[in-house]
């Protein structure tokens, strides 16, 4: 049985906090491109250390039939792989192009020859109000058939 | 006083000017909200701020906040209490506990302190089963009523602070996203034309027994019925609940409030923004008293 009691709570109160969220992508998310882009570029909803920060992009094989399974798996893939160390073979990324201390926008590189599929740009971040945050976008290159 | 208090104290201060800077934020919304939020009771010159705190695993606390008073002193731990589930200790955050050390071997001038500017708190709540919980002891800054796991319904809370009586209540519902997370809508108090139809809404959204740190949006509208807030999405504001992070858990909330101007059956709808985003949908009850 649940017990009640009387309880110090010093901290109780609650920290309002804005996490740095994506609200921009390009390429957009699920979006489906017949050529490869040439960078990816993500605005947060705050400015973000970059030095503190992480963003990879990998790809996911097989694609998830639905997008209830494709969160599942980009969930497991990010956790899997965002702290890994050494993966730069792994990724189709090339990494952060001209990065700062903090910013909003980020640009990764890609790169090139990347093969057909759906590819996760995952990202753990630390905004610049010291609260972390992990997501992810998508997309799916699928060039046009000959 | 000693540095953790200092430190602890420096935290409450912040926390208080957080607190009151939300309150300035003009949302659309609730624009024409001034003053305390919905989920504070005013008892005269006293002020008690409801907070529903829900951890990952589903344990549900019910936590008073006294606003009205110097939150710097350091509250009594009511050591009458022979609770000692683990609850407790998950309920019992790093600082608290520091202090606690702390205040077991501090001296009986800082005890007068506490003993001059407490008050008698007695409550009593009845979950939604029906199993009632009953508190007593004081009030300095905060208390919580470790309420086992969360049901869904109304939490009805009844309480006196020093000759003050009050009544109020909690809304619970939950459900699961269209991704399968669970989450759950809280509403304190209960929306009610009682209330004018404002309340603070919190949700807690756990995937995998984890919270889900996103942007919520939330909107409401009544079928058959052309109101205001139709259409109209609401950004809730994320927060952490400071006191359980030690514990390895990190419960964090999001939180807004809201008006349901109009008794009835409202369709809330939450949405947890992300690139793919996930979305549940409750019905929510507003009485008319």
């Amino acid at each position: 049985m649940a017990k009640s009691l009387l309880l110090l709570l010093a901290l109780l109160l609650g920290f309002g906090q804005a996490h740095a969220y994506l609200t921009e992508a390009d390429p957009a998310p699920g979006a489906v491109l017949e050529t490869q882009p040439g960078l990816i570029s993500l605005t947060m909803s705050e400015g973000v250390e970059l030095k503190f920060s992480l963003f990879k992009i990998y790809r996911l094989d097989p694609i998830p039939e639905d997008k209830k399974e494709l969160a599942r798996a980009a969930k497991a893939l990010l956790a899997e792989k965002i702290k890994l160390r050494n993966d730069e073979a792994e990724r189709a990324d090339t990494g952060l192009i001209e990065p700062q201390d903090r910013s909003t926008v980020i640009k990764l590189g890609l790169k090139e020859g990347l093969e057909p599929g759906l590819y996760i740009i995952m990202w753990k971040v630390l905004s610049v109000d010291s609260h972390s945050s992990e997501d992810f976008s998508y997309f799916i290159y699928q060039p046009a058939q000959p | 006083m000693t540095p953790q208090k200092i430190f602890v104290s420096a935290l409450i201060l912040l926390g208080l000017s957080l607190s009151f800077a939300q309150d300035d934020h003009d949302h659309s919304d609730h624009a024409a909200m001034t003053g305390p939020k919905a989920n504070v009771i005013e008892l005269g010159s006293t002020m008690l701020e409801l907070n529903p705190i829900l951890l990952p695993d589903g344990h549900f606390y019910l936590g008073f906040i006294e606003a009205a008073h110097n939150m710097t002193a350091m509250a009594d731990h009511d050591h009458s209490d022979t609770s000692d589930d683990s609850a407790t200790d998950a309920a019992s955050d790093g600082h608290a506990s520091d202090d606690h050390a702390d205040h077991d071997m501090n001296d009986d001038s800082d005890h007068s302190m506490h003993d001059a500017m407490a008050e008698d708190i007695s409550l009593t709540i009845t979950s939604p089963s029906g199993t009632e919980v009953s508190l007593e002891g004081h009030i300095m800054s905060a208390l919580s009523a470790d309420m086992g796991m969360i049901e869904e319904g109304s939490y009805q809370i009844s309480g006196m602070l020093g000759e003050a009586v009050f009544e109020t209540s909690v809304a619970v519902y939950r459900g699961k996203t269209d991704l399968d997370s669970d989450i759950y809508a809280i509403f304190a108090p209960s929306p009610s034309l009682s209330t004018m139809g404002m309340t603070e809404a919190f949700v807690y959204a756990f995937a995998e027994g984890e919270s889900i740190h996103a942007m919520y949006l939330v909107n409401r509208k009544m079928a058959g019925m052309t109101h205001m807030t139709d259409e109209e999405e609401v950004e809730l504001e994320h927060n952490h609940f400071e006191a359980f992070r030690s514990d390895g858990f990190e419960p964090a909330g999001n939180d807004i409030p809201l008006n349901f101007p109009m008794a009835g059956d409202w369709e809330f709808t939450i949405s947890i923004m992300s690139s793919i985003p996930e979305t549940a949908s409750f019905t929510v009850s507003v009485l008319d008293n």
